[in-house]
This record gives structure tokens, sequence and C-alpha cells, in this order.
């Protein structure tokens, strides 16, 4: 049993409404440690504690913006969580394999929730339960992501928690083949198909494995002129090596993308009814530069991410505001350091005195905003900045 | 108080996406435009502001105090063009960003606004010698249907970089070799510009990336858009898209550029945009895999099952090559998949095998082989003009 929200399997409504599944696999037992087989140990792989921190994450802030999930000292700081009245949270499967072998998870709500493995067989079992709620009513919403060791040739695999096991003939037998998977999902009748491959590539293992990697589709029987849904968002992660991937102690850098986006960074005003609005355009639009920002800010060179929508655009999330990361700052270190910042929106006015990091980095309201920088020893720099791109950086130096 | 906004662009303007948005911050239209050349969006306040998305990158707010419902924007009304440097320094990653900004605002500059990207103006003012090898030791060549194309002096020291082409019949090939394995990238045949390099960030990864310019602008701006998925400002350009589709009846025409505009309808599933000219494209330039791809996929969505064989032998015949396009790569493996027969998967395997290691944020079809397990190199592939950003 893998279900994360609701309780009872029986109570999943069949009206409109989003299903998640979300597999995060840290534990690859037959690739290191005590139980590795030789043949496994040759990948290289080594077992990931930052797709652990991403499947606790995606699945609190899918929930945490239900309205009876009051306690709020559950909820991970910052996340308002998803909120879309038309498609509603119908469900959200997990299945979750740690290193540490734990298999319980803290809802937003408090409340102790047993999980599956991340084993092929629980994957299996996963995506079919999901899969049958998502075919319920083809205005339903059906949202898969996968945290974990990846590799990408022109198709992209997804390797289970017992991938390699000993007592399996095919070692490829325990790996998602994803990209079957995503056209099999044709035969679902949900309109709205979002996928998200939050994917590790290790070097010693691309380099091993290149020659004809295959897997498992687990949705099978479709055909070529089963119609594609009509729309769908593919939001691919490509980060080389551990240090790309993501902290040891925290979510991914593309799942913190993503809900960074989701929670309002990529969001623009709907037509008509004027609310801030996450689609699959928009969302797509800022993982690229959202991906930019963090690497900046981490300094990492092997991160980068292809976002992939296709159809129309539909909507996902409805935040409860826009937002713009900013970036401001001198180019030059040692004016950097005397630098002290005012950041005015009336009524919005934030100051940043010259002890502080920088750049300064934040979240500001989209519009217009007076930004002043100023000096010890150089003219205040007086600035006025239009805030809607996802991502707003100013780097000027004084003369 | 609501009307109809018409947005117009003087001569000597560039061309560039302009974003309309309401005072509130909603963007209500986006336009493609061009020197001489105006369009209309309805807009719910004179007050709305534009937002214009420079070729280097930047984008410029501009607002009418009065509340004009007919504004022309001049080359006066930009400001002056960016600051580049002709000798950054590469110590973080986003400084190879910001090398690759610079140099594309250099080439603009230094080259007559009507003039191929070639070498003449660089040679007169002194511009390195052309040379063969990036500074990580990785050799570049460029193969065109005509053999290899000759190599040209940089534009900023430590590049390779190659004279322009002008193949409409088939596309080129980038090949790289070096310590981070071989680097293939299929490329259109008519490129105004392209090259490659290499810089080591302060942790000691070198990045290797190749940054390409086809020959059309606009194409390469769509192709930017699509591969970032930033579809609402792809659609943008959803008229141009037609008019580069149109421009395929003429044999002189850039069918590179007429296959971007198609993906973008094939992406947004426009098939009415999707006519017959996707056909003319598949049997006029046989060599270019992506026609073949594009046209199977139009009879794909069709859903006609007495078109199965007609899909299969597009499909198959296109896997005998590489699409040109990233897009089309994954067209081509994904109609192979769906087919589903025991030759279809043998044939999506073995395409595979031959694209080698993709590159997922690539606009062409870019795949590293041999790679060495403890190679550390990173490659990246673009359109010049893509780096915009901080």
């Amino acid at each position: 049993m893998s279900l994360y929200w609701p309780d009872d399997a029986a109570a999943v409504s069949t009206e409109p409404r989003l299903h998640a599944l979300v597999v995060a696999v840290g534990d690859y037992p037959y690739l290191s440690g005590p139980k590795a087989t030789p043949e496994g140990k040759k990948y290289g792989l080594k077992p990931l504690t930052t797709t652990i921190h991403t499947g606790a994450r995606v699945a609190a802030w899918l929930t945490a913006g239900l309205p009876d999930f009051a306690r709020k000292e559950f909820t991970p700081a910052g996340l308002n969580g998803y909120r879309n009245a038309g498609r509603p949270l119908g469900s959200v499967e997990v299945v979750y394999s740690p290193p540490d072998g734990t298999s319980v998870l803290t809802r937003p709500d408090g409340k102790q929730v047993a999980v599956g493995p991340a084993t092929m067989a629980g994957i299996e079992a996963a995506v079919g339960a999901w899969f049958n709620r998502c075919n319920a009513n083809p205005e339903n919403v059906a949202l898969f992501y996968f945290a974990g060791h990846g590799i990408s040739t022109t198709a992209q695999f997804l390797l289970a928690s017992d991938f390699h096991a000993p007592d399996v003939l095919d070692p490829w037998k325990n790996c998602i083949d994803f990209t079957g998977l995503r056209l099999g999902m044709r035969r679902c009748k949900a309109k709205t198909q979002l996928f998200f491959v939050d994917a590790c590539r290790e070097r010693p293992f691309d380099a091993t494995a290149q020659v004809n990697p295959t897997g498992q589709s687990i949705v099978g029987g479709v055909k070529w002129s089963d119609p594609p849904p009509a729309a769908t968002g593919t939001y691919y992660a490509a980060a080389e090596g551990l240090k790309a991937y993501g902290p040891a102690d925290g979510p991914t850098y593309f799942a913190t993308a993503v809900l960074d986006a989701l929670e309002g960074a990529g969001a623009g005003r709907e037509k008509g009814t004027r609310k801030w609005l996450v689609d699959t355009f928009s969302l797509a639009g800022v993982l690229g530069p959202l991906t930019e920002y963090l690497k900046d800010e981490h300094g990492l060179a092997a991160l980068t991410c292809s976002p992939h929508p296709e159809g129309d655009p539909a909507p996902i999330n409805y935040p409860v505001q826009g937002y713009v990361r900013v970036k401001v700052g001198c180019k030059d270190a040692a004016k950097n350091s005397q630098l002290a910042l005012q950041l005015t929106r009336p009524p919005d006015d934030f100051t940043s005195a010259k002890t502080e990091a920088r750049p300064w980095r934040g979240k500001l309201a989209p519009g217009d905003w007076r930004i002043q920088m100023k000096f010890d020893t150089f003219d205040t720099l007086d600035l006025s900045e239009t805030l809607l791109d996802p991502v707003h950086v100013v780097l000027e130096d004084p003369v | 108080m609501s009307g109809k906004l018409q947005v117009a662009f003087a001569d000597g303007m560039p061309d560039a996406l302009v974003e309309v948005v309401s005072p509130d911050y909603e963007t209500v239209g986006r336009l493609w435009l061009g020197a001489n050349r105006a369009r209309s969006v309805e807009v719910p306040s004179e007050m709305s502001f534009l937002r214009v998305h420079l070729p280097d990158g930047r984008v410029v707010t501009l607002r009418d105090p009065a509340g004009k419902l007919k504004r022309t924007i001049r080359p006066g009304d930009l400001p002056p063009p960016a600051k580049a440097s002709a000798t950054r320094s590469v110590e973080r990653v986003g400084d190879v960003t910001a090398l690759h900004r610079d140099r594309a605002c250099l080439a603009a500059l230094e080259l007559p606004r009507k003039a191929t990207l070639g070498v003449g103006g660089l040679e007169s003012i002194g511009a390195p010698q052309p040379t063969d090898t990036l500074p990580d030791g990785t050799s570049v060549e460029l193969a065109a249907a005509t053999g290899p194309v000759r190599r040209v002096p940089p534009v900023q020291p430590g590049e390779v970089r190659f004279e322009p082409t002008d193949g409409r019949d088939r596309g080129c090939e980038l090949r790289l070799k070096g310590p981070g394995g071989r680097l293939v990238v299929q490329l259109p045949g008519i490129l105004r510009d392209v090259y490659a390099r290499s810089d080591r960030t302060a942790d000691g990864v070198w990045l290797v990336s190749v940054r390409a310019a086809t020959g059309n602008r606009p194409a390469d701006q769509l192709l930017t858009y699509l591969t970032g998925g930033d579809l609402y400002r792809a659609v943008g350009m959803a008229d141009w898209a037609v008019t580069a589709e149109e421009m395929v009846r003429d044999k002189h025409a850039d069918p590179f550029a007429a296959l971007v505009g198609a993906y973008l309808f094939l992406r947004t599933h426009k098939l009415g945009r999707l006519g017959d000219w996707v056909n003319n494209l598949a049997v006029q330039w046989p060599a270019i895999p992506d026609g073949k791809v594009l046209r199977a996929w139009q009879l794909i969505h069709e859903g006609n099952q007495d078109r199965e064989a007609e899909i299969r032998g597009l499909l198959h015949a296109a896997a005998a090559g590489l699409p040109i396009f990233r897009e089309g790569l994954r067209l081509l493996r994904d109609g192979l998949c769906l087919l589903g027969g025991e030759d279809d998967i043998k044939a999506a395997d073995a395409l595979s095998d031959r694209a080698g290691q993709g590159l997922v944020d690539a606009p062409f079809t870019a795949g590293v082989h041999d790679r060495p397990a403890d190679a550390t190199t990173q490659f990246r592939v673009a359109c010049i003009g893509a780096d915009a950003g901080g």
C-alpha cells in the first residue's frame, strides 16, 4: 500500500481531480554496500539522500494546500501547496526507498504514513493504481514525479531500487523505460498529463551503460493511432554527478526550481479571472531561468533542464501570489562590500545593510521597483526596474 | 479604457518579440515584428506597455505616458548596444554564459547589417589566426555536403570558428574529439556562423560549448524558445512560422527555417497549419530526415489506420540518418516506439546507439560517444544569441 493521501482508497473521487504518483529512490542495495553484486558494483552508483528529501517535499507540497490540513507546523517552511479549485487534489501515491530503509513519511497534517518501497514491483503496483484513478475521468490531471538515478540516450531510463537484483536474469528488468511509459499514457483518458524526471546521471554509469539500456514501459498496449493528451508537460532535469544534483540534506535543485515555479515564480495573470496561475507552458518557460539562477547561486556546472510542454496550455496551480527571483549587486567585489540596498514599491519597502551577503537575493512581487544602491565612497545608483520575468538580475557598478 | 493597440517597428529596427502587458502585469499579447512592420492587439487599457526582447538578450520596457493606441518604436527608443568584453576571463560557470553573450554582441557589431557573417571584416582588424584545437585539447571539424569547411579567425581568443555554409540539400555535421569523448552535432546546411570553445571554471571542470547561427535569425530565436520550453513566446512567432513555410514553395528557400516553424505547429497540435508543404519538405529535401519525421507525425495525428505503411516507410527512411533538430530525433524515436513492431523497435534502438548520449537541452541533435568514465568535461550546444540573462 503506498497511498499517501487520502487515508482510504475508497474515498478517492472520480470527479475531475489531480492524481499524483511520486517515486523517490535513494537506496540501490545491489549497486553499492554489502548486498551489491559484482556486476552491479561496476556501475559505480552511490546511494542518494537528496531524492528522498525530494519525494517527501513534493508529496508535502501537493497536500499542504488541502483545506483540512491545518497543522502548519508540519508543512515545510515557505510552501503554500497545491491549489486548483477546478482540479482539486484527488490522490497522492508515493513509493519511497531511502538508504536507511524507513518507509514512514510525515504529512503536513502531522499524520505518519507508511508507504511502499520504490522497487520495480512497488512501482508497477503504484503505476497501476495511479493509472486507474487518472483514467476514471478525462478531465483529470495525471502527475508523475521520479527522483533517482537515470540514464538518458535518445530515450530516458529510470532505475528502481532493486536494479540489478541478483535473482533477476535481465539486469534491465528493474528499470523504467520512461519514454515507453510516457507514450503508454496515451491510453489514459486524463487530458492533462505532467511528468517530472528528476534523474541524477553519474558519469561512470553513463559510460558503462551506453550499450542499449532497456526497461519496462509498465503501461503497454498503446496504438499509434491513439490520440495524444490535449496537454502534456514533460520536465526533465539533467544533473551530472551528485554535486549538481542536490544537497545531501535537502531536495534536488530541480525539485527546488519546480516547487519555486509552482509556488509563484512561474505565475502569470490568468485571462479573465486576474488570478495568479502556473500552467503547463509558463512552468516550462521559467524552469530554464530558475535553473540558471540556482547554478549561479551554487556554482554548478553540470545542471541543466529540458522542459517540454505539448498541446494546449493547461492550468496546474493557482499560487497565493506571483513573484520574481531577484539578484542585486555589483560586478566588482570591492564595491559590493560597501553596498547598502533599498528596494521600494509602495507599500513594500525593504532595506539590506552592507553587512549582509552580496549579491542580495530574494523574492519580490512583480511590478515597478525603485532600487537604490548606496555606497560609502560612490554616488548612489537610483534605478527603476520593471520586474516581470521569473528571474531579474541587477549587476551595476558605480563609477 | 480598452481598445486595439497598434505597434509598429520603424526602419532600422531589428526583428524582435514584443510583449504587450496590461497595467496590472497581465501579458495580453506577443507580437513578432521587424522593420517597417506593424501589428495590433486588443488591450484592456491604453496604459498597457511594451517589453521588447532584443536580439542581445536584453528586455526593454517602453511606456507611453500619453497612452496612445498607435505606437511606433524607433532605434533611438532603444538603449545603446550592450557593452561587450573581448577578453572576459572565466572563473564561474556564469562567466561562460556572459562570454557567449559578449561574443554575440561583438560579432553583430563588427559586421555590416546586410553582410553574411563572413570573415573579411575581422581579418582586416587583425584578429587571431584560425585554429583547429580548443584549449582543453579537443579537436573540431565541420563537415558539409561539399566536404570539410574551412576554419576562419575567431571573434574571441580560444574559439574554433568556421566560415559560413550555404547547403540547402542536406545538413552539416560538427565533430569534436577530446578528453571528454566525441561530441557529434547535426546542424542545418545553411550556417551564418558556427564556433566551439572550451573554458575551465575555478573548480577545474572544462566546459566545451558549441554555438551556431543558422541561415535565419527568427528561426534561431524560435528554436531557442522551443528548446527552452518557452511556448508562450514561441507561439508569439506563429505568424513568422507561416511565412517561413510558405517560402518553401521556392526551391531556393531555406528549408531549415520552415522545419523549425513546423515543429512549433506540431508541438502545439495546430495541425491545421501543417499543410501540404510538410509533404513537400519530405519530398523535395529527401536528404534532410526531419521532413519525413514531420510528415509521418502529421499522419500519426490524423490517425488514419490505412496510412500505417506510409508512416512506417517515412520513419524508417528517416532513421537511416539522424534528424538535424533534437525535436526531430525525439519524434522519430517516439514514432518508431509507437508503431511497436519488432523491426520498429530495432530501428529505434539502432537510432539510439547512433545518436549517442543525448544532450537534452540542445536545439540540434547532439550526442556524446566514447565518453571516458573519469571525464569531467561538460558539453553544451545552443544557438548564437541564446545566452541571455545575468
